[in-house]
């Protein structure tokens, strides 16, 4: 089926594909009679092109929220879009003939290189994570994974109570100082801050491995029937509650990734967008 | 001494409040009898506050006791005064329990023992029935209750909540906030709660907020004037007897439909189906002569009618032939029909010219009328198209109609009837029907026409009979005359299957083959020990046919993915078709040559088979149209659900998360545009239709939000919704902040309801489905079964 790279038999890439060839041949062909730059005539074509599609890139952040629009599918547009805004690398880099300086114009062409290579990394996520996110959850939804939690941990806070005071707390505190996503470098990196107390210290509880550990030291101390059975049911409670989080926090990764990027890509669009305007000014002004 | 009037009313809901005042207002000794403590229980059921329609807008009242739209509170009381003040005689708690006798001499038993002598009875007990009592010792007390009005009131009370259904569970949990909470469940499990339900009391047990006791029976209650709590509740669990000290006790054990008791009054229904309405003549008198029947009871769902029937019946007791409040609406209707007649003359001849509609009585037509619309065509109007979703039934007043099936072009003349195949079955429609000369039509709704099938025995017959002939003349012999057809068509047989039931089996004798009238089957094969599902077949269709052209075994199992009609024709009448059409035999070869062609394709393929076995577990075999997300390309934007709301006032209509997943392919909370969809089946104002090419259901502006579809809907996708307000534009959003984000409109303010809200497929926008256009990935699509095997194999 297509997707929005295949979209219509490749059409989009065939068309960048095409004018990039077509602008790359005119390039080493035409002979200005001074340094190949953009103020030749070639080079305010290639230039105005190359405007052009970035006000037309730009513009799918309008057309997506254009929810009546009937002009194309956002899937046709985001099609062109990646593969007019990759064509549009070849043609702003013709466009400058290879002339580098510490000013706005090598600016804006900087600027407009994060845009695209943000968009880039942009695309391959939107191509990958989904499958991995998918493979990850199993069929599941995130909201079972909390729900299946928030039973785990009904059935062990019920079975805890049971216990000494000094594991009830422990157990109480695990529970209560799991962490899931949190701060930003957290949500990245899949780091788990949970930690729990015990003997009123803090101690850290990556992954539920300090509790599952501490309970496991008592269970082979207890040598009351009940006592062990109860425990081993909260260990294998804590156990099933330990793989939803990692799962959850994989998916909140995901999810992260997915939408991060795009903090990226927008305001870098925006800044590229500026950086354009001042460039075409300067040349009008001060040519 | 017994007591003697004229008239007793039976019921204080809207009908009979109408009929009792309106008996007042003309000095007629009367009495209203009414079994709750209120006027108008159902009404009182209503949830607070709720916006009351007067629909059918263009319907004038015609009643002493005034009603316009507005606030339940302000109706209630406003009926209230207006019978305190005319003199209306009513009398609560007063459950009628038996009527004997007959006109002139009828006598009411009440369920205390009293008995009333009547000439004329008027029924209006409309059709929510009575509540099931507790039925034990001690329950005549002033803390049993059987419904909850607002949980607010009770605070820090010992309440005891008798039942296992939504309702019991769901007054247990919101009295739990505040309240010490016993549930009573007389089996070890909620079999009979919705699934959400469900997990809110096993929380709520779970977590000790609500107390439930399993397995036990509700045995008797005690005053304990000595204590703190005005009484006790003893109930029997498995292992002995229990005492409860209570403040109160809210039993909810559902009602009893007022059927049985109506039956008992001698009334009689035309069969035995759950929706039928008793036969009434048109001035609603039951076969039980003087004994009258209006409102809900007498298939009039909503309150202005039932008022302007109460007035009405009084009049026809009086002897007085008013013509009916709706009487301009109908002449309205027929002003522009080249008769110069009455409307009553008019329908007559009606009935008399269409052979249909001929058994029905005067009452049920005139009710067919006012749905109906009446079309003079010009000769060649197209009436629809062949792949039109529409599903109303015509009938042909005047003229003909030329019904194209493809090979050649069927003339129908005066007092047949077309379309009702696509009413049957659900589908589009099989062929595209032109106007002749002259020509005049009726066109009668969908819900119209079903409530007729299920309650006049003869039409359900008529269209049986003639939807089989047309389907084998369709299907296999669109040349051979009719006549010719009548024996085998004698011979076909009408079957019916529930969900999950096996048609026939992989390796059984073939003797016959079916035409799918209505519902959906899957096709599946035999591989290992397993049983895997390869294809899809929609209603409209035929299978088993290979068997038979080959003459061979079953080389496939048939099962009915929801509840399903086929027609079977035995193998003797099939040959005797193939005799007939000589190319018929040729051109389902062929038909079957590529049936093999793709199973071959297919077979063995286990990931795409459990796949489509999963789609039918989640009800998808009675779907027209679904909206699927592959999960591997979904990026979880949610621009789908945003373009839904900002396309639809603000409210998305589907919901991406929620659904089931199996492999990639995810079901997301979005209506599927059933094929016989139950969300239609009790909308009071007949607001849910289907509509024309993309066969999408929608609601249209009329529903007064009673929520009935809501509940109706078996997987949850319509929700009940504010209006919200429009929102501003994008550029304004953006450059001064103006407004709010597209799709997240503000709630409007003002005397605003709750109304359904559902997918209607987008069916007013531009371009289609806002939902699938506005995903950037291409991960929504909306299919429809036929192609789930496409979609499924990615
Ligand atoms: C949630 C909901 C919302 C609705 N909203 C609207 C709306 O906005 N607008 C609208 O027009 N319609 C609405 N309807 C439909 C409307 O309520 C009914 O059409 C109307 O109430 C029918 O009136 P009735 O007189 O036939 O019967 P009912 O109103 O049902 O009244 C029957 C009365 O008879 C009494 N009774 C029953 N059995 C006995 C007996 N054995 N002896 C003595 N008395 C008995 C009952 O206690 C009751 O008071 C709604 C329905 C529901 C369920
Ligand atoms: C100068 C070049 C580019 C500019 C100015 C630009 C600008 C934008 C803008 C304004 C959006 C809208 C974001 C939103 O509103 O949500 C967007 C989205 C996007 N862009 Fe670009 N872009 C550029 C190049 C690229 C390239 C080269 C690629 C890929 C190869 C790309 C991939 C994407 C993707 C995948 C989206 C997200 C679509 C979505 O989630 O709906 N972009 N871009
Ligand atoms: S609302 Fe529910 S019952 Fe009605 S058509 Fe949609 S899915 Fe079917
Ligand atoms: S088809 Fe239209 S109404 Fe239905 S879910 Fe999609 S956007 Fe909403
Ligand atoms: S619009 Fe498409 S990608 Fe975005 S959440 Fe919806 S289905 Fe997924």
């Amino acid at each position: 089926m297509d997707n929005f790279l295949s979209y219509q038999n490749y059409y989009y890439l065939k068309i960048a594909l095409w004018v990039s060839v077509i602008f790359s041949v005119a390039y080493f062909w035409h002979e200005p009679g001074q340094p190949k730059n953009g103020g030749t005539w070639f080079g305010y074509t290639i230039g105005t092109v190359s405007a052009l599609l970035i006000v037309f890139l730009m513009y799918f952040g309008r057309r997506k929220r254009d929810y009546f629009s009937t002009f194309g599918t956002v899937k046709g547009w985001l099609s062109a879009h990646i593969y007019l805004g990759s064509a549009l690398l070849v043609l702003a880099t013709l466009h400058t003939g290879f002339q580098f300086g510490v000013n706005i114009h090598t600016l804006a062409y900087v600027l407009m290189c994060f845009a695209i290579f943000s968009g880039f990394y942009g695309a391959w996520v939107y191509v990958y994570l989904p499958v991995k996110k998918r493979k990850n959850l199993k069929a599941i939804s995130s909201e079972e994974y909390f729900q299946s939690i928030e039973d785990f941990d009904r059935q062990i806070l019920k079975l805890a109570k049971d216990l000494s005071k000094k594991l009830n707390l422990m157990i109480n505190s695990a529970l209560e100082r799991t962490e899931l996503g949190g701060g930003f470098v957290n949500l990245l990196s899949v780091k788990d801050n949970s930690n729990l107390v015990v003997d009123d210290r803090v101690l850290a509880n990556e992954n539920q491995a300090t509790c599952i550990n501490l309970l496991v030291v008592e269970l082979a101390r207890v040598t009351e029937q009940l006592q062990a059975t109860r425990l081993k049911k909260i260990i294998d409670l804590f156990g099933s509650r330990q793989r939803a989080l990692k799962v959850l926090r994989q998916d909140i990764k995901h999810n992260s990734y997915l939408q991060l990027w795009l903090y990226l890509h927008i305001p870098i669009s925006f800044a590229l967008l500026a950086a354009l305007i001042s460039h075409i000014v300067s040349i009008f002004i001060y040519r | 001494m017994t007591q003697q009037y004229k008239i007793v009313v039976i019921g204080a809901g809207p009908g009979g409040i109408s009929a009792a005042a309106h008996a007042a207002e003309l000095d007629i000794s009367h009495l209203l009898l009414e079994s709750s403590p209120k006027i108008a229980n159902t009404i009182q059921k209503y949830q607070k506050g709720k916006h009351v329609m007067a629909e059918p807008a263009i319907l004038p009242l015609r009643s002493p006791v005034a009603f316009e739209a507005g606030k339940r509170e302000i109706i209630l009381e406003q009926w209230q005064r207006s019978i305190s003040e005319n003199g209306t005689n009513i009398q609560y708690n007063a459950a009628v329990v038996s009527i004997k006798g007959q006109q002139g001499d009828f006598s009411i038993t009440l369920v205390n023992g009293d008995v009333i002598k009547t000439e004329f009875v008027i029924l209006g007990i409309g059709v929510q029935g009575n509540p099931r009592k507790l039925a034990v010792d001690g329950d005549n007390v002033d803390f049993v209750q059987y419904s909850l009005d607002n949980p607010d009131d009770h605070k820090n009370e010992s309440i005891v909540v008798v039942g296992a259904g939504d309702a019991a569970i769901e007054n247990s949990v919101v009295l739990a906030k505040n309240n010490k909470v016993y549930l009573i469940n007389r089996r070890d499990e909620f079999a009979r709660a919705k699934q959400g339900n469900l997990n809110l009391i096993t929380a709520a047990i779970d977590k000790g907020e609500v107390e439930c006791f399993y397995n036990t029976n509700p045995y008797r209650i005690v005053l304990t004037p000595q204590q703190d709590k005005p009484g006790a509740f003893i109930f029997k669990t498995a292992s002995g007897e229990v005492t409860v000290a209570v403040d109160r006790i809210i039993a909810r054990l559902g009602a009893i439909p007022p059927r049985a008791l109506v039956e008992s009054f001698g009334i009689e229904f035309p069969n035995s189906d759950a929706n039928a309405i008793p036969v009434l003549s048109s001035q609603y008198e039951s076969n039980v002569p003087g004994m009258y029947v209006i409102g809900a009871l007498g298939g009039y769902p909503l309150i202005k009618q039932a008022m302007n029937q109460g007035y009405e019946v009084v009049e026809y007791i009086l002897g007085n032939d008013i013509k009916p409040a709706d009487h301009p609406l109908l002449a309205a209707k027929l002003e522009k029909l080249p008769f110069d007649q009455e409307v009553d003359e008019i329908l007559a001849m009606m009935q008399a010219k269409i052979p249909v509609f001929t058994p029905l009585s005067m009452l049920v037509f005139r009710e067919l009328m006012l749905d109906s619309t009446v079309h003079i065509f010009s000769a060649k109007t197209q009436i629809f198209k062949k792949n039109d979703y529409s599903n109303t039934f015509y009938t042909i007043l005047q003229g003909n109609v030329a019904i194209d099936i493809g090979a050649r072009s069927i003339t129908s003349g005066q007092g047949n009837f077309f379309g009702e195949m696509s009413l049957i079955s659900g589908r589009r429609r099989s062929a595209t029907v032109l106007a002749g000369d002259d020509c005049i039509v009726i066109e009668t709704p969908r819900r119209t026409m079903i409530k007729l099938i299920n309650s006049v025995e003869a039409v359900k017959r008529v269209l049986d009979e003639t939807f089989i002939l047309r389907t084998i003349q369709g299907k296999f012999a669109p040349n051979v005359a009719i006549e010719q057809l009548q024996p085998i068509v004698k011979k076909a047989k009408l079957h019916q299957y529930s969900a999950n039931e096996v048609l026939f089996n992989e390796g059984d004798e073939a003797n016959c083959l079916h035409v799918i009238r209505s519902g959906s089957v899957t096709v599946s094969k035999r591989v290992g020990d397993k049983n895997i599902p390869m294809t899809y077949v929609a209603a409209n269709n035929v299978i088993g046919e290979m068997a038979l052209l080959g003459n061979t075994v079953r080389s496939a199992t048939i099962t009915a993915t929801v509840k399903t009609e086929t027609i079977s024709i035995d193998s003797e009448s099939f040959n005797e078709l193939l005799a007939k059409s000589p190319t018929l035999r040729a051109t389902m070869e062929l038909e079957v040559q590529q049936r093999h062609l793709e199973n071959t394709q297919l077979e063995y393929d286990t990931d795409t088979g459990d796949i489509l076995s999963f789609l039918m577990q989640q009800g998808l075999g009675e779907a027209t149209d679904v909206l699927l997300i592959n999960e591997d390309t979904c990026v979880g934007c949610d621009n789908c659900e945003t373009a839904c709301a900002a396309t639809h006032g603000g409210t998305s209509r589907l919901n991406r998360k929620a659904g089931p997943t199996f492999a990639h392919v995810h079901v997301p909370t979005s209506c599927r545009h059933c094929e016989d969809p139950s969300c239609m089946k009790d909308c009071p104002p007949d607001a849910i239709h289907r509509g024309g090419l993309g066969g999408e259901v929608y609601i249209n502006d009329s529903c007064i939000g009673c929520g009935n579809c809501e509940r109706n809907c078996p997987y949850g996708v319509i929700q009940m919704a504010y209006p919200k307000e429009k929102n501003s534009n994008f550029w304004q959003w953006m450059f001064f902040n103006a407004g709010k984000k597209s799709g997240n409109n503000k709630v409007s303010q003002g005397d605003n309801i709750k109304k359904a809200v559902k997918c209607d497929m987008c069916k007013d926008i531009d371009g289609g489905a806002a939902c699938v256009r506005a995903c950037p990935t291409g991960a929504a699509k909306r299919v429809s079964p036929e192609n789930f095997i496409k979609v499924v194999n990615i």
